[in-house]
C-alpha cells in the first residue's frame, strides 16, 4: 500500500473554472481506477490558482494477476480441431492439460493475465487527463501541441510508502515531464519542495505560503476580516459568490481593511458596492452605527515586506478614481432628475436603439406598458400601478451611471425612483422586472414586478420572432432562451395561470406564433428535465399541441407524476393498454383510424352497452374536472372503468365476421382512448 | 526597504521598458506609421504572429480610439494614448517571470505589491484574432494585458506568441502617484523646461474629440472605407509573380496597410455615431475579411 500525490502545476487558472476542475480530476481517477481494478482507500482533490492536486490514500501496488481457464476440444477429437485450438492461443500442445467433465474428457489451457503496476495505471490515467480534460476553454503555448487551460509547467507525481523514500512516478507526456518536486507561492518563495508524504506536502506548502484547501482559504479570509472589524462596530456584507471568486485568486490570502473617503459616503450603497465588487473584487463593509458602507476589505495574494501598506495605498487610490467617476455620473443624473424630473429620461429613450429592425427603447416601453395593463387586468393586479411601473422600467438606461455600469440597470432605476418619491411597489418593480438574471436567480414575486417582468419578456419574444431573429445552435445573442425560461419560471413559481398563446395571438401571424410556441415548449421541457421530471410524463403532456399556459401544463405534469405512485394509476393504464393494443393492430391492418361514434343499435352484447354507458358518464366527469383545472379528479374518473373494460374483453369478441359490428366495437375502444387523451397521451409513460 | 532608483517621468518609463526588453533579446522597433487602435495592429505583431519563424520584438505604439475621447477632461480616458507592446514567439516558459522583472525595471517592486493574474480572454473581431490570458493587476490596478495568441486572421498560431501590452499612461500614473493623466510629468520635472502630459496632449485631445464626434465628414470617410477595402482586395488579387523582375512578390504588407486604414476609418465613423448596430457587425466582418486574406497571403509569402 502506498499514498499518491499528483499535482498539475500551471500558470493562473481562471477562478471560475477551479472548482469544476477539481471535481473533474476526481472523477477521472475514480473512473480510471475502477476500470483498471486497482484498489484504494480514498481520493481527495484540491485546487489553487496555480495547481490542481490529487491525493490517493492506501493505493494497492498493482492489480492482481489471475489465470483464465480455456476449454478446448474433446480428447480424441480430430487432430485439426486441436491444432486450431493451439494456434488460436499461440501455444504448444505440451501446455495443454486434460480434465474430466460430465460430458467427457477435454483439453484445457490456463492463460495468465498479468496485473498492472499502480505506476502504469496512474500514468495511463494522467495521460488521459492531459488528452481530454474538460476545461471550458483551453489553449496551446510555446512550440508544443499540448492543450491546457493555461501553460502547464510541470506535473509532480510521487508515491509514498511509510518509512521509505518517496518514489517518483516518471513519465513524459508530449512536452511535459514529471518531476519529483513542487513549488511554493511563486511570488514569495522560489525554493523547490520535496515532500516526504501527504501531510508533509501540505505542511511544506504552508511554510512556503500556499494554503492548499480552498475552504480553508475561505475560512481564513472570513476569520481575518472578522478580527479586523472587531473594534469597528461594522460588518462585511456577506457575498458568497465574491468570496468564492477571491479564493480562486489567492494562494496565500492576506486580508486588509481600507477606508472609503468621506466624500463618497453619500453615494447610494448599491453603487458603492457594485463599483467595489465588479471592478476591484472588494468586499463592502457596513457600519452598524452610521448605516453606511464606509470601509472595504481587499484580499491580497502577497505577504508584503511593508506589511501591506503599499498594497492598501494602491488599492485605495484605484478605488478613489473609480468612485470619482461614479460620483460624477451620479451627480449628473441627480441634476437632471431635480431640474427636469424622472420622466425626462423617457424622452431620451427615443434616441436609444433597442434593435434597429425593431425600434427604439421608447417604442419598446410603450409596448410593455400596453401589455402590462392587459396582463394586470387578466390576473387582477393593480392596473394603474403596473402601467406606471412599466413606463418607468427602462428609464435608467439613459442615465450616466448605467451607461458606465451596465450591471446596475434596474438597481439605479429603483434608486432614482425612490429619490423621486415614487410608490415603493412601483420602484421595486423597476429593479425586479429584470429577474431572473442568472440561471439560479430568484424570480419576482411582488404582483406589480411580476406583471412588468412577464410583459417585458413576452414583448421581447414577440419582437424578435417578428423579425425572425431567433436563437440558432449555440448562438443566442439577444438572450432569448434566458428570456423564455425567465418567463416560464416566473409564471410557474408564482402559480400564475395565464394563457400566453391567447395573449400573443394578436401580435404574430400563425406561423410565427406556432414557431414561438415550439421554442417555448422546448424551454419548458429543459426547465423540467433539469428538475429530474420523467421524460415520459413530459411527452404525454406536451405532445398535446396545446401548450398555452405554462403553469397549467406544469400542474398537469405534477399531478400525473404524483398519480403514478397511486394504486389507481394501475387501473387507468390497464384500461388504456387494453384499448390501445387492439386499436393499434386493427388500425394498421385496416389502414383506418377508428374515430366514429359507437352506435347503440349495433351493440349485440350487454357488456358493450354497459361499457358505453360508463364511458359517457366518465367523459362528462372528466370534462367537468378539466374545466376546473382539476387534473386529479379527471385522473380518478379515468381509473374507474377498468371493470367494465375487463368484462368487455372477456365476453365480447371483436374480430367477428360482420364488419359493421366489429368496427362499432373498435369505435367503442376508441372512445376509451379518446377519453384518456382528454388529459394526456399515456402511451408515452413507462409503467 | 527603499527602491534603489526613482522613476520620475513618463518618458523614462518608456525608455526603461525598451532597455529591459532589449536586454532580453528583443528587437526594439519603432511605432508603425499608420493610425491604429492598439499595438496589436502593428505588422510586427499581427503578421509576425503567423508562420513558423521565431520573433522577439518590443515597441511603443501610439493608439487611437476615437470613441474614448473626452475632450481632455476625464482623468483617465483619452482618444490617443500610448501602448508598449512586447511579442515573444514562441512564448518562453519563463514569460511570466520576464514580465514581473519588467515591472521591477520600471520601479514596481513586486515584493511590496499585490500582482494578480485575472482571467481576461482577448479577442479582436476586426482582426479575426483571439487568445487566452489575463489582465495583470497591481494593487487592484490593471497594468497590462497578457495574451497567448491562438489565432490571427482566422489562422492558428503555431508556434504560439505571447503578447504583453502595457497601458503606459495608467502605469505611469500609478508609479508616479498622479490622479489625472494630464498632470503626468512627461519629462524630468527638474529639466530646464519641464512639461506635463497635458502640455503635450490636452489641446489635441480637445481638437480630436470635437472632430471625431461632430465634424468628421462621414461621406468622405465612408468612401475612404470602400476605397481601402477595394485596394486591399485588389493588391492581393494580383499575380504572385512580379512581371518586372520575374520574381514571386506577394504584396502582403501594402495590402495589410489598407486593412488597418479601413479599420481606423471604421472607428471614426463609429465615434461619429453614423453606424447602426447591425451595420456595425457588417463593417466589422468586412475588416475581418481583409485581415483574413492578408493573413493567408502572409503564410503563402513565407512559404515561398
Amino acid at each position: 500500500m502506498s499514498d499518491l500525490i499528483l499535482e498539475f502545476y500551471s500558470e493562473e487558472i481562471p477562478s471560475r473554472m477551479q472548482l469544476k476542475a477539481s471535481r473533474d480530476l476526481k472523477v477521472f481517477f475514480i473512473d480510471g481506477l475502477s476500470s483498471s481494478g486497482l484498489k484504494y482507500n480514498k481520493i481527495e482533490t484540491f485546487v489553487t490558482p496555480r495547481r490542481l492536486t490529487l491525493f490517493i490514500k492506501n493505493l494497492s501496488k498493482s492489480t492482481p494477476s489471475y489465470y483464465e481457464e480455456k476449454r478446448g476440444p474433446r480428447v480424441g477429437a480430430p487432430e485439426k480441431a486441436i491444432e486450431g485450438f493451439i494456434k488460436s492461443l499461440n501455444i504448444n500442445k505440451s501446455s495443454l492439460y486434460i480434465q474430466k467433465e460430465k460430458k467427457g474428457e477435454f483439453y484445457f489451457y490456463k492463460s495468465l493475465h498479468k496485473g498492472h503496476s499502480a505506476k502504469d495505471i496512474i500514468i495511463q490515467i494522467t495521460s488521459d487527463i492531459i488528452d481530454r480534460f474538460p476545461w471550458q476553454k483551453s489553449m496551446r503555448w510555446g512550440e508544443g501541441n499540448l492543450k491546457w487551460v493555461r501553460p502547464l509547467k510541470f506535473i509532480y507525481c510521487s508515491l509514498f510508502e511509510s518509512n521509505k523514500k518517496p518514489q517518483s512516478v516518471n513519465f513524459k507526456l508530449n512536452e511535459i515531464v514529471s518531476v519529483d518536486y513542487t513549488m511554493g507561492h511563486y511570488l514569495i518563495s522560489d525554493q523547490k519542495i520535496f515532500p516526504k508524504n501527504i501531510e508533509d506536502y501540505k505542511n511544506k506548502l504552508f511554510a512556503n505560503k500556499v494554503i492548499l484547501d480552498r475552504n480553508e482559504r475561505k475560512t481564513i479570509i472570513i476569520k481575518s476580516y472578522e478580527d479586523l472589524l472587531k473594534t469597528e462596530n461594522s460588518k462585511v456584507i456577506y457575498d458568497d459568490d465574491l468570496l468564492e471568486e477571491i479564493v480562486g485568486l489567492v494562494e496565500w490570502p492576506v486580508v486588509l481593511l481600507g477606508y472609503i473617503d468621506e466624500g463618497f459616503l453619500s453615494l447610494p450603497k448599491e453603487i458603492l458596492q457594485v463599483t467595489m465588487k465588479e471592478h476591484q473584487k472588494f468586499l463592502s463593509v457596513f457600519n452598524n452605527k452610521t448605516k453606511l458602507i464606509d470601509k472595504f476589505i481587499v484580499v491580497a495574494n502577497m505577504l508584503a515586506d511593508d506589511g501591506g501598506k503599499a498594497i492598501l495605498e494602491g488599492n485605495s487610490r484605484v478605488l478613489r478614481s473609480r468612485l470619482n467617476d461614479a460620483k460624477f455620473f451620479f451627480e449628473k443624473d441627480m441634476k437632471i432628475i431635480k431640474n427636469k424630473g424622472l420622466l425626462s429620461f423617457k424622452k431620451k429613450l427615443k434616441n436609444v436603439t433597442f434593435h434597429n429592425k425593431i425600434g427604439s427603447q421608447f417604442d419598446r416601453i410603450n409596448k410593455i406598458e400596453k401589455l402590462s395593463s392587459k396582463i394586470a387586468h387578466l390576473i387582477s393586479a393593480d392596473t394603474i400601478k403596473c402601467q406606471k411601473a412599466a413606463s418607468l422600467c427602462k428609464n435608467d438606461l439613459v442615465s450616466q451611471v448605467v451607461t458606465e455600469f451596465p450591471e446596475l440597470q434596474g438597481t439605479v432605476g429603483k434608486i432614482y425612483a425612490d429619490l423621486d418619491g415614487t410608490d415603493i411597489d412601483i420602484s421595486n418593480a423597476i429593479a425586479e422586472h429584470y429577474l431572473p438574471v442568472k440561471h439560479d436567480d430568484k424570480v419576482p414575486l411582488n404582483p406589480i414586478s411580476v406583471v412588468v417582468s412577464i410583459s417585458d419578456k413576452i414583448n421581447t419574444l414577440i419582437c424578435f420572432w417578428k423579425i425572425k431573429e431567433k436563437p440558432t445552435g449555440s448562438k443566442d445573442p439577444f438572450g432569448l432562451r434566458r428570456c423564455a425560461i425567465g418567463l416560464i419560471r416566473t409564471l410557474i413559481e408564482n402559480k400564475l395561470k395565464l394563457n400566453i398563446r391567447k395573449l400573443i395571438f394578436d401580435y404574430l401571424n400563425i406561423d410565427e406564433l406556432n414557431d414561438l410556441f415550439i421554442f417555448l415548449e422546448e424551454r419548458f421541457r429543459v426547465y423540467l428535465i433539469e428538475r429530474n421530471y420523467d421524460h415520459g410524463v413530459l411527452d404525454a403532456c406536451l405532445s398535446y399541441k396545446d401548450f398555452n399556459d405554462p403553469y397549467l401544463t406544469f400542474l398537469k405534469i405534477n399531478t400525473i407524476n404524483n398519480f403514478k405512485k397511486d394504486n389507481n394509476f394501475k387501473k387507468l393504464t390497464y384500461s388504456y393498454k387494453r384499448a390501445i393494443n387492439i386499436l393499434n393492430s386493427e388500425e394498421k391492418k385496416n389502414s383506418i383510424i377508428f374515430s366514429k361514434k359507437p352506435l347503440s343499435k349495433l351493440f349485440e352484447e350487454k357488456e358493450e352497452e354497459i361499457l358505453f354507458k360508463k364511458i359517457t358518464e366518465v367523459e362528462k366527469k372528466v370534462k367537468r374536472s378539466l374545466e376546473k383545472d382539476d387534473f386529479y379528479s379527471a385522473l380518478l374518473s379515468l381509473s374507474t372503468f377498468d371493470n367494465e373494460i375487463e368484462k368487455f374483453f372477456e365476453k365480447v369478441t371483436i374480430n367477428v365476421d360482420n364488419q359493421d359490428v366489429k368496427f362499432n366495437r373498435l369505435n367503442l375502444c376508441n372512445k376509451v382512448r379518446q377519453n384518456m387523451h382528454l388529459v394526456a397521451y399515456f402511451s408515452y409513460i413507462n409503467v | 526597504m527603499k527602491a534603489v532608483f526613482v522613476v520620475n517621468s513618463f518618458q523614462e518609463i518608456i525608455q526603461l521598458l525598451s532597455k529591459y526588453w532589449s536586454k532580453q533579446g528583443c528587437l526594439i522597433l519603432q511605432p508603425y506609421d499608420i493610425e491604429v487602435g492598439a499595438g496589436t495592429f502593428h505588422p510586427a505583431t499581427t503578421l509576425k504572429a503567423l508562420g513558423k519563424k521565431h520573433w522577439y520584438a518590443a515597441y511603443l505604439q501610439p493608439s487611437r480610439r476615437p470613441t474614448d475621447g473626452r475632450y481632455g477632461d476625464n482623468p483617465n480616458r483619452l482618444q490617443h494614448f500610448y501602448q508598449y507592446q512586447v511579442i515573444l514567439k514562441p512564448s518562453p516558459s519563463n514569460i511570466q517571470e520576464l514580465f514581473l522583472k519588467s515591472l521591477k525595471a520600471i520601479g514596481i517592486n513586486f515584493k511590496n505589491h499585490d500582482i494578480r493574474f485575472v482571467e481576461d480572454d482577448w479577442e479582436s473581431p476586426t482582426l479575426g484574432a483571439w487568445g487566452l490570458g489575463w489582465e495583470v493587476w497591481c494593487d487592484g490596478m490593471e497594468v497590462s494585458q497578457f495574451t497567448y495568441f491562438q489565432q490571427v486572421g482566422g489562422i492558428d498560431c503555431n508556434p504560439v506568441p505571447g503578447e504583453l501590452t502595457y497601458g503606459l499612461e495608467r502605469i505611469a500614473m500609478y508609479i508616479l502617484g498622479i490622479d489625472n493623466v494630464m498632470d503626468l510629468p512627461f519629462n524630468d520635472p527638474n529639466s530646464l523646461y519641464p512639461k506635463k502630459y497635458g502640455d503635450v496632449f490636452y489641446k489635441s485631445e480637445r481638437e480630436y474629440s470635437r472632430w471625431n464626434f461632430d465634424i468628421a465628414n462621414h461621406k468622405i470617410l465612408l468612401n475612404h472605407f470602400n476605397d481601402y477595402e477595394n485596394e486591399c482586395n485588389r493588391i492581393l488579387s494580383q499575380s504572385d509573380i512580379d512581371p518586372q523582375s520575374g520574381n514571386a512578390i506577394i504584396m502582403v504588407q501594402p495590402a495589410y496597410d489598407y486593412c488597418i486604414k479601413a479599420s481606423h476609418v471604421f472607428n471614426i465613423l463609429d465615434a461619429r455615431g453614423v453606424i447602426s448596430p447591425t451595420e456595425r457587425q457588417n463593417f466589422i466582418s468586412r475588416v475581418r475579411n481583409l485581415a483574413k486574406i492578408c493573413a493567408e497571403a502572409y503564410i503563402k509569402s513565407e512559404r515561398n
